[in-house]
C-alpha cells in the first residue's frame, strides 16, 4: 500500500503538470479537489485516463470519480479493491 | 445596416438550405446510432455525410476532386450554391472570404505531422482562391462560437466600409481526432441527445457546411423584406477554459446587450446552443433567466444535426430565418421532460410566433459567449409597410446607421486607437515598450519564473498559451479590476494551436496505446490562449481567435479597430501569438485604447 501511494502520487503530479509540488507534500488524505490541491474538472478526467492506462481500471461514468478521488488514499484503496 | 443576401445548408439532411429546412419539418434527423468509425473503439451517435454523395456533387460541378480534401470540398459545395443565389461575383475585391471552422483538415496529422493541409489559413486560401477571391481570407477559430463571431466580424468588416460583401462559411468535417477528445471529455451521448431535458446525457457529434453571404443593406433591392443583423455580442465568462459558467455570466451578458434596444414581446425565439451537455443546457437555463427572458420560447436543435462545431452557428442562424418567414418556433427534437434548475418556454412540437425577431446565442470552450440578433423589415417600397413592428425593427437598427457616418468610403469606421503599449517575446529577447532585454532561457517555464508570479495554473497550460499569458501578465498586470472587466482580448497567428495538435494526435494514433488525452485535448482549440488570458485577469469582454497566413498588420488593425463599432470595450489587448518549439516562439501584443 505504502509503495502504491507513492507511486500515485508522482503519477499525478506528472500527469496533471503539479509542476510546483513534491510527493511529500501531498497528503494521503487531504481532498484533492477544490480547497486542497485544487484540481479541477478537466484533472478528474485525466485521473480517469491514469486509472485506466496505468491500472487497466475504466470508469465509465464520470460520476464515479467523485468519491474515488476524494484523495491519494482513496484512489488507492480503489485500486487495491479492483 | 447589415442584411443576408442568400444562404445555403450542406449536410446529411440536403445540399440546399431548402432541403434542409424542409426534412426538419417532416421531422427527420441526421443522427445515427452505433456507428464504427475512423478506426476508433468505440461506436458513436453522430451525423455523418456519406462520402460517395459529396464526390458526385463535386464531380458534377467539374471540381478537381485531388486538390481540395474532404472538409474543403463540403465548404466549397456551400458556397457554390449561396454565391449563385446571392448573384454576386465572388471575385471583386470588394467580397471578403470569412471561413469558420474549429480544426480543418486536422486529421491528416495523423499520416503526417508536418501536413501542410493542416493549416486553417491555407485551407482557407484554397476555398477563396476557388472563387478567384483576390482578397486574405479570415479564419475564424473560436470554438464552438466560431460560426458566430464569423457573423460578428462580418457585421464589423462591412460597416467598416471595406467590403461590400460578405461570404461567411462555416464547416467542419469528424475524424478519429475530434470524436475521441470529445470522448475524453465524455462528453458524447451514445443516443441522439435531449437538450434541455431531464435525462440528457451528453452531446450528438455532426458534419456539416453552411454559409451566409451578408450584404451592406443598399444591395438588395428587389426583396419586399430583409433579414437585417439588428444586434451582436460576444462575452467571456472568465471562469473556467472547458466548464460552463455556474453564474451563465458570460452568456447574460451576451443577452443583455442583445435586448438593448428590443421590447421583449418581440423577440420570437431564442435559438439557443442546447448541446445536452449537463452544464451547458443548465448554464444556459440560468443566463436565460438572469436576462429576463424565461417567458420567451426557447428552441434548440442538436436532435437534428448533433452539434456541428464551425458550421453550427451558421446552420441553426440560417434555419431560426426560414422559419420565422413562415411564422414558425422549430421544434426541441428530443426534449421531453424540463432538465433544467430553471425551466425554460420549451417544446418539442412546432409552434407558431407573430415575432419578427430572433436571438441566436453560443457558448464555448475557452470561456467563450456569442450571441446575434436578427431582425426581419420590410423595404421601402413594400405594400406591408405600414406594419407597427417594422418600425420598431428599425429602432434596433439606428446605433449601426450611426455608426456607418459614409457607406461609399474606403474606412468610414471613424474611429482612431492609440497604442498605450507593446510587447515582443521571442526565444532570444523580450522588447517592452522603449525597453529591451536579452536572454537565453531554455524554457518558457524559465521566463515565467523570471517575470510572472505565482500562477499555478501556468504549468497545465499548453505551451502557446503560456506564451501568450507571458505577454499579456507583463503587459496587464497593473491595469486596475474595472478597467481589464471591459477589455476584449483579439489574437491572431497562422497555424492555430499546430504544436498541441501534434501532441494530441500522438495519444491517440496507436492503436494498442489508445488514451486520448482530455487535458491535451482542451488546448488544441487555439481560442483557448484568449481564455487563459480572461480566466487570469477576469475580463469579461470579448475573446476572439482568428487564423491569417501572415501577419498583416493592416488587417488586423481592421478588424481590431472595428471592433469598436459594434461593441464598447475600454481597451483591446491584441497581436500575434505562435509556437512552433522552444527556439521558434513569437508573441507580438498591444493594448490599444480608443481616442474618440
Amino acid at each position: 500500500m505504502e509503495n502504491l501511494i507513492d507511486k500515485l502520487k508522482s503519477q499525478i503530479i506528472e500527469v496533471l503538470n503539479l509542476e510546483d509540488l513534491t510527493p511529500a507534500d501531498i497528503d494521503v488524505d487531504a481532498p484533492l479537489f477544490g480547497e486542497g490541491l485544487g484540481l479541477d474538472s478537466i484533472d478528474a478526467l485525466e485521473l480517469i485516463v491514469l486509472l485506466e492506462r496505468e491500472y487497466g481500471i475504466k470508469l465509465s461514468n464520470p460520476a464515479e470519480g467523485k468519491e474515488i478521488f476524494k484523495s491519494v488514499k482513496s484512489i488507492a484503496d480503489y485500486i487495491s479493491n479492483h | 445596416m447589415i442584411t443576408i443576401l442568400s444562404h445555403n445548408i450542406t449536410s446529411p439532411l440536403g445540399f440546399t438550405s431548402q432541403e434542409n429546412f424542409e426534412a426538419i419539418l417532416d421531422g427527420k434527423s441526421a443522427l445515427r446510432r452505433n456507428i464504427s468509425c475512423f478506426g476508433l473503439p468505440e461506436k458513436v451517435c453522430a451525423s455523418l455525410f456519406d462520402r460517395d454523395t459529396i464526390e458526385s456533387k463535386v464531380a458534377a460541378l467539374d471540381i478537381d476532386s485531388s486538390r481540395y480534401t474532404f472538409f474543403e470540398k463540403i465548404a466549397i459545395l456551400s458556397a457554390t450554391d449561396a454565391i449563385a443565389s446571392a448573384g454576386i461575383d465572388p471575385s471583386s475585391d470588394d467580397v471578403i472570404f470569412i471561413i469558420s471552422s474549429t480544426k480543418g483538415n486536422v486529421d491528416y496529422l495523423e499520416f503526417d505531422e508536418y501536413d501542410e493541409r493542416c493549416f486553417l489559413s491555407g485551407s482557407a486560401k484554397k476555398i477563396a482562391d476557388y472563387f478567384r477571391n483576390p482578397n486574405i481570407p479570415v479564419t475564424v477559430s473560436n470554438a464552438c462560437i466560431s460560426g458566430l463571431s464569423a457573423q460578428i466580424l462580418a457585421e464589423r468588416l462591412l460597416i467598416s466600409g471595406q467590403y461590400r460583401t460578405a461570404v461567411v462559411i462555416g464547416a467542419d468535417t469528424l475524424s478519429k481526432f475530434i470524436i475521441s477528445g470529445f470522448q475524453s471529455f465524455m462528453a458524447l451521448s451514445a443516443t441522439e441527445c435531449r437538450p434541455y431535458d431531464k435525462w440528457r446525457n451528453g452531446l450528438n457529434l455532426g458534419e456539416a457546411a453552411a454559409t451566409l453571404v451578408f450584404s451592406r443593406l443598399d444591395d438588395n433591392k428587389s426583396a419586399n423584406y430583409r433579414w437585417h443583423l439588428a444586434s451582436t455580442s460576444s462575452h467571456n465568462d472568465a471562469n473556467h477554459i472547458s466548464g460552463p459558467s455556474r453564474t451563465g455570466q458570460g452568456a447574460y451578458l451576451v443577452l443583455k446587450d442583445l435586448i438593448k434596444d428590443c421590447d421583449i414581446d418581440d423577440i420570437a425565439f431564442i435559438n439557443a446552443h442546447g448541446t445536452s451537455t449537463l452544464y451547458n443546457d443548465e448554464m444556459e437555463s440560468i443566463a436565460i433567466h438572469r436576462a429576463g427572458l424565461d417567458k420567451v420560447p426557447v428552441n434548440g436543435l442538436k436532435g437534428f444535426y448533433g452539434h456541428t462545431l464551425g458550421a453550427a452557428g451558421i446552420v441553426e442562424t440560417i434555419l431560426s430565418t426560414m422559419a420565422l418567414d413562415k411564422g414558425l418556433i422549430l421544434p426541441t427534437r428530443g426534449y421531453s421532460e424540463p432538465g433544467t434548475s430553471r425551466e425554460l418556454n420549451l417544446d418539442s412540437k412546432l409552434r407558431k410566433t407573430n415575432g419578427r425577431t430572433f436571438i441566436k446565442l453560443l457558448s464555448g470552450f475557452g470561456g467563450s459567449n456569442a450571441g446575434v440578433r436578427f431582425i426581419k423589415t420590410l423595404s421601402p417600397d413594400s405594400s406591408d409597410s405600414t406594419e407597427a413592428s417594422a418600425s420598431q425593427a428599425e429602432k434596433g437598427l439606428k446605433r449601426i446607421d450611426n455608426a456607418a457616418i459614409n457607406r461609399d468610403g474606403n474606412d468610414t469606421t471613424g474611429i482612431n486607437t492609440r497604442v498605450i503599449d507593446e510587447i515582443i517575446i521571442t526565444p532570444t529577447g523580450i522588447k517592452h515598450g522603449d525597453r529591451s532585454e536579452d536572454w537565453n532561457v531554455d524554457s518558457l517555464t524559465e521566463l515565467y519564473r523570471e517575470k510572472c508570479g505565482n500562477y499555478p495554473k501556468f504549468f497545465k497550460m499548453d505551451n502557446l498559451c503560456k506564451l501568450g499569458f507571458i505577454a499579456s501578465e507583463i503587459i496587464l498586470s497593473d491595469f486596475p479590476k474595472e478597467e481589464k472587466e471591459k477589455c476584449a482580448v483579439i489574437l491572431f497567428n497562422r497555424d492555430g494551436s499546430l504544436n498541441t495538435d501534434r501532441n494530441y494526435m500522438k495519444t491517440i494514433c496507436d492503436t494498442t496505446n489508445f488514451f486520448p488525452s482530455p487535458a491535451t485535448f482542451v488546448y488544441t482549440l487555439a481560442n483557448i490562449v484568449t481564455g487563459e488570458i480572461a480566466i487570469r485577469h477576469k475580463i469579461f469582454g470579448e475573446t476572439s481567435f482568428y487564423i491569417l497566413d501572415k501577419e498583416e498588420a493592416e488587417l488586423q488593425n481592421k478588424i481590431v479597430t472595428s471592433t469598436f463599432l459594434t461593441s464598447s470595450p475600454k481597451m483591446i489587448l491584441t497581436g500575434w501569438v505562435e509556437y512552433e518549439n522552444c527556439h521558434d516562439y513569437y508573441a507580438h501584443f498591444q493594448l490599444i485604447k480608443p481616442t474618440t
